[in-house]
């Protein structure tokens, strides 16, 4: 909203500068946002004539401009390129005071300058720029004092304001604010007016529920003339459009007062009475913005003897709206029930400044008021208006209810020690009506303060009015309790440190996911979460996995020309289930491009990563989480390559999986790079295998170990992991570890067979083995390869 | 040989023996030395052998005596033989042409996220001042984001906070994503008692078009500590404590009112400008000395309420931020949408 720094003025005292204003109001929660500077912000600068202009003997780019100022020659140095002899421009003299300062003699490279000719920014005229000298109208006389050319100064504040203070809506609002705060008097605006002649049209309440009062008033023999000077020029200050003076008047009002007004054009209201009700279902209504709206009884509206006229609190009608040839209006002033107004503007998309003084609880006092405001502006610039008495139907007049407290639970609230007869002058000023005589205090807020319901508030009140300043930062004991940690935070937050050092870069992806890309990733959108009013199209579902996004990100970095990336996000998935939103924590993945790097200067050392470096991967991020196992994928999902993928298990749950991306998804998602190794794991059961007890570090043996290679060829489909557990089973009892050494596939091993090497490490507790007990165990191990998988010890 | 004569021989070995090994400048030289004074056939190998025409009394005498000068001559030969030998080693070591500027093998080094970082900073120093950590679900119910923290229904306040709803079947309780982390307050007020102090980051959701300074996915941390007859000036000196450990400067900060529904006193938290101090040109706080950070309050009667705690003994603050807008500051990122971006090119300039 914006208001009109000498607005404020109009009712209160205002000493402080526009800039220290702006501090007051930013501290009492009425943030400024905005100054914007009007008029003339100077004084001691007149019009003079260029009259001679000469290059500066020290300087190329200075010139030394003569001028006639009206009362005498001047020399003054100018730096501009844009002056020419015979210019009118504005020429500050010595001493003149201008937004930057005062000005003093100078002397600009050893020439004395008399004074300095500006251009529109050092003038601090809005939207001044500094290309060159302001030139002014050449019919101007010299002398001429150029801040009259240029108006009064003024600012003009854009302020942000809480949504539960409707009350400062408007000059008035803000301004006794400032009084409170202050602690200055408020002046209230004139509201003077002539003799009534005659009734007011005729107005029922029917639907009373929704309307607690409804005051208004007919003027007679008015016409659409221009408003006031003043008025139209405070009125443009706000933004807003002058039309004549019974809509100028109204809105004038609004932004005055902050109270809503409708001004309605008699000669329109058929059957000349005016019906507060709430709409027939389908009934239709043309509004003041050209919209047909289709009503129903949930909207209420003000109709004449035949249809709407407005829709209540909202907007007007098109059609009985005051024009050029309006002559007698009808004012209203009502107030509405503000969940009803909140519910129609938001449901016809009609936010207007009326609906949003009306929503947030307007003053329901000040409706007469505002009226006969209102109508005084309306009579005095429309001679011979004449204006009825008033109807004011307002059956149950609002009670506020006292609120008691005592100081110490203000004092307790705001963790200070406000004096009660500091606190007692404080509340005074809030409302006259505090009641400090007794321990218990009694205030009732004013009617504009319907935001002030309890103890709480009136703390904040008392806070806003002594300054938030009063408000220490003395720390004060605290209980402590153990601060619990989260186990899946902690997992992750291992991980994080984990991945990080191994290459990884951590992601954040939005939330969402498209249709198209649900299906891409085979996930049926039944089974997703979608959301009600997405963001766009592209954003429709909630995503089941985090790989779509880490894919996204990987897409982007490949088109800055990465050609490695190893990506991670901790985050949330979500799916449907029986239409239950279920939401899991996982941690995900993927690996594409080289190992270590992409280049590096032992070529041959360079790999491209593979399933293998995913395993090892997976091997970090499990390591001291007992339990937790990769195993065959029984049905891996459809964006997994369906033979290179596991199971991450816990138990016997399914807790996510390791493998590589399916070549047709890295297609459709745009990558240059389609071998692609993911990971996707689900951190709540992983979590659970963080130890929480202490371990204890096992004895070593005395002993060094000793081992054994033995190289077998098998059949290629053997699988290596079973040959490894086979050879473990059969090494006897000092066996204490299979590593592999070696696999070779060439083709001099034969058609469809390859070599294993294993390393056999035996461990005894007490001694060395000897050579003949590891022969046995040697022969052992090759009996059961052997037996089990036709393996042949390689010569 | 007489006893004089062997004796002398033996001196005359000793000497002729210190002469040859200072010779030796070498280690080559020093085997033909071994082998003429210590070896098999060497000059005192064979001089100790000629003992055996000795009467015995005789024999014992300088058959001791030898004996010590071979370990006399042994240890020489031995000390001077690691003098050389280390010399040779150095020497060739001084070969080497290894090309100490080529570039290290790479150990692939990734990065946390900046706002894991910005996180991290904040988490731990709530920590250490005693916040227990909670969480809780982005898909939440209307009860939880709204209702039970005093939005009430068709209030303009609800519109503070442009919601994406979740669809649901009809007849089904609303979900939404949440807009705020403050409904963690009521999920964990409702199963914990007080006196608490608990902090809850987390994901939150706008339904709020992209721009440099919005994001419709952003994070927030909450912090709340309810105990008996807590205060405004407890929250501004835990948010002094904070902002100091956090800018790791004296940070001075002040509240105006402000409005949030579920606190009453609520207020906006300004903190001092921590990169001009407050005075000069400053593009951060835009010269105005103060940096918009969070809001924060004292928890709302009604919320204590809806939760079952009765506002008359028990009291709280509770405190929320945007982590992105901290990061933003802490980091020098002008753009929120960069945290969502993923280039590896800024996220590699973070100091891991």
């Amino acid at each position: 909203m914006k208001i009109i720094y000498s607005w404020l003025k109009d009712f209160i005292e205002l000493q402080q500068s526009p800039e220290k204003t702006a501090e007051i109001l930013t501290s009492v929660g009425i943030e400024v946002e905005e100054l914007e500077f009007t008029g003339a912000r100077f004084t001691g600068v007149g019009v003079a004539h260029i009259i001679k202009i000469d290059r500066h003997p020290n300087a190329d780019r200075l010139s030394l401009v003569e001028l006639e100022t009206g009362s005498g020659k001047k020399t003054v140095v100018c730096g501009a390129k844009n002056i020419a002899v015979g210019q009118k421009i504005p020429l500050a003299q010595v001493g003149a005071k201008l937004p930057g300062g005062v000005l003093e003699k100078a002397k600009i490279r050893g020439v004395e300058s008399e004074g300095m000719i500006c251009a529109a920014d050092e003038l601090g005229i809005p939207g001044g720029k500094h290309d060159g000298i302001l030139v002014l109208d050449s019919a101007l006389e010299l002398g001429t004092d150029v801040a009259k050319l240029f108006g009064e100064p003024d600012c003009v504040f854009g302020v942000k304001l809480p949504p539960n203070r409707p009350d400062l809506l408007s000059h008035f609002g803000v301004a006794r604010e400032l009084s409170v705060c202050l602690g200055l008097a408020l002046k209230t605006p004139a509201a003077k007016l002539p003799p009534a002649q005659g009734a007011c049209i005729p107005v029922f309440v029917e639907a009373p529920e929704l309307c607690s009062r409804y005051a208004g008033r007919t003027i007679r023999n008015v016409s659409a003339a221009q408003s006031p000077d003043w008025m139209k020029r405070r009125l443009e200050m706000l933004g807003v459009k002058p039309r004549n003076i019974l809509v100028d008047a109204t809105n004038y009002v609004l932004y005055e007062l902050g109270y809503p007004l409708h001004a309605f054009d008699l000669a329109k209201i058929e059957g000349g009475e005016i019906h507060i009700r709430r709409a027939s279902d389908g009934e239709k209504f043309n509004s003041l913005s050209g919209r047909e709206l289709t009503l129903d009884s949930q909207c209420l509206v003000i109709a004449d003897a035949k249809k709407p006229v407005a829709l209540a609190g909202v907007i007007g009608g098109a059609d009985s709206g005051v024009s050029d040839a309006t002559t007698d209006i009808f004012l209203e002033a009502a107030w509405f029930d503000p969940p009803s107004i909140h519910k129609a503007a938001r449901r016809f998309g009609e936010r207007t400044e009326a609906a949003q003084r009306f929503e947030g609880g307007a003053d329901i006092e000040f409706a007469a008021y505002a009226s006969a405001r209102a109508a005084e502006l309306i009579v005095s610039a429309c001679n011979g208006a004449q204006i009825t008495e008033p109807v004011d139907i307002y059956p149950s007049p609002r009670k506020p209810s006292a609120i008691e407290f005592t100081p110490e639970k203000i004092n307790s609230i705001l963790g200070t020690a406000i004096a009660p007869a500091e606190l007692s002058t404080a509340l005074k000023r809030l409302s006259p009506s505090l009641d400090s005589s007794g321990a218990v205090w009694k205030i009732t807020p004013p009617s504009y303060r319907r935001d002030i319901e309890t103890k709480w508030d009136v703390a904040e009140e008392a806070a806003r009015i002594c300054g938030f300043a009063t408000i220490g930062d003395e720390p004060r004991p605290v209980t402590l309790g153990a601060a619990e940690t989260l186990p899946v935070e902690e997992l992750c937050e291992k991980w994080r440190d984990e991945l990080s050092a191994l290459g990884f870069y951590e992601t954040l992806g939005y939330d969402f996911m498209s249709e198209k890309e649900l299906a891409l990733y085979g996930f049926p959108s039944e089974t997703s979460v979608e959301l009600a009013n997405p963001l766009s199209a592209d954003w429709r579902f909630l995503r089941p996995t985090l790989l779509c996004g880490l894919v996204k990100s990987l897409v982007y970095n490949e088109n800055r020309g990465a050609q490695s990336a190893c990506l991670y996000e901790a985050g949330k998935i979500y799916r449907s289930e029986s239409g239950k939103v279920v939401e899991e924590s996982a941690f995900s993945g993927l690996m594409s491009g080289n190992w270590p790097a992409d280049i590096f200067w032992r070529a041959g050392e360079t790999k491209k990563l593979d399933f293998y470096h995913l395993k090892g991967i997976a091997a970090r991020l499990f390591a001291g989480l007992d339990g937790v196992r990769l195993e065959p994928l029984k049905n891996p999902p459809a964006f997994l390559h369906p033979k290179l993928s596991l199971a991450v298990l816990v138990g016997k749950r399914q807790a996510g999986y390791i493998g590589a991306l399916h070549p047709s998804v890295a297609q459709s998602a745009g990558l240059r790079n389609n071998e692609l190794l993911v990971f996707e794991i689900l951190t709540e059961p992983v979590a659970k295998q963080l130890k929480s007890t202490l371990f204890s570090v096992k004895p070593v043996p005395q002993f060094p170990s000793s081992w054994r290679d033995i190289s077998v060829v098998v059949p290629s489909q053997t699988e290596a992991g079973k040959l490894m557990r086979a050879a473990r089973s059969s090494g006897g009892e000092f066996i204490s570890a299979v590593e592999m050494v070696d696999l070779y596939e060439g083709k001099n091993m034969g058609e469809g067979k390859k070599s294993v090497t294993f390393r056999l490490v035996f461990m005894p507790k007490d001694r060395t083995l000897t050579d003949a007990e590891i022969d046995a165990a040697f022969k052992s191990v090759l009996a059961k390869l052997t037996t089990e998988f036709g393996a042949a010890l390689r010569s | 040989m007489t006893l004089k004569e062997w004796e002398e021989k033996c001196a005359d070995i000793k000497a002729r023996f210190s002469d040859a090994i200072s010779a030796v400048a070498a280690p080559g030289g020093l085997d033909a030395l071994k082998v003429s004074f210590l070896g098999r056939a060497g000059e005192l190998t064979l001089l100790l052998k000629s003992l055996k025409d000795f009467p015995l009394e005789e024999r014992k005498t300088l058959g001791a005596a030898g004996n010590a000068l071979k370990t006399e001559l042994t240890a020489i030969f031995d000390a001077k033989a690691a003098v050389l030998g280390r010399a040779a080693l150095e020497a060739d070591l001084q070969k080497s042409s290894a090309d100490l500027t080529l570039p290290p093998y790479p150990f692939p080094r990734g990065r946390v996220h900046p706002l894991t970082m910005a996180l991290r900073e904040m988490t731990g120093i709530l920590s250490r001042m005693g916040f227990a950590r909670a969480e809780g679900p982005c898909v939440e119910t209307e009860f939880n984001n709204f209702g039970a923290l005093n939005f009430p229904e068709d209030h303009p306040a609800r519109e503070m906070h442009d919601t994406l709803y979740v669809k649901t079947a009809p007849g089904a309780d609303k979900l939404l994503l949440r807009t705020h982390t403050s409904p963690v307050q009521i999920r964990y007020m409702l199963s914990h008692k007080p006196p608490l102090r608990v902090m809850a980051p987390g994901r939150c959701f706008r339904n709020d078009a992209m721009d440099a300074s919005h994001s419709p996915v952003f994070h927030q941390i909450e912090g709340l500590y309810v105990d008996k007859n807590v205060g405004l000036s407890d929250l501004k000196a835990t948010l002094t404590q904070f902002m100091t450990a956090l800018f790791k400067k004296e940070a001075e900060i002040r509240f105006r009112p402000s409005f949030f529904p579920f606190v009453e006193p609520g207020v906006e938290v300004d903190v001092k400008c921590v990169f001009c101090g407050g005075v000069g040109q400053c593009s951060v706080c835009k010269s105005t000395g103060w940096i918009e950070m969070l809001g924060a309050g004292v928890v709302h009667p009604n919320v204590l309420k809806s939760v079952g705690m009765d506002p008359e003994i028990w009291s709280g603050f509770a405190f929320g931020m945007g982590i992105e807008r901290l990061a933003m500051l802490m980091y020098g990122i002008k753009d929120i949408r960069a945290f969502y971006e993923n280039d590896i090119r800024v996220l590699s300039q973070f100091r891991p």
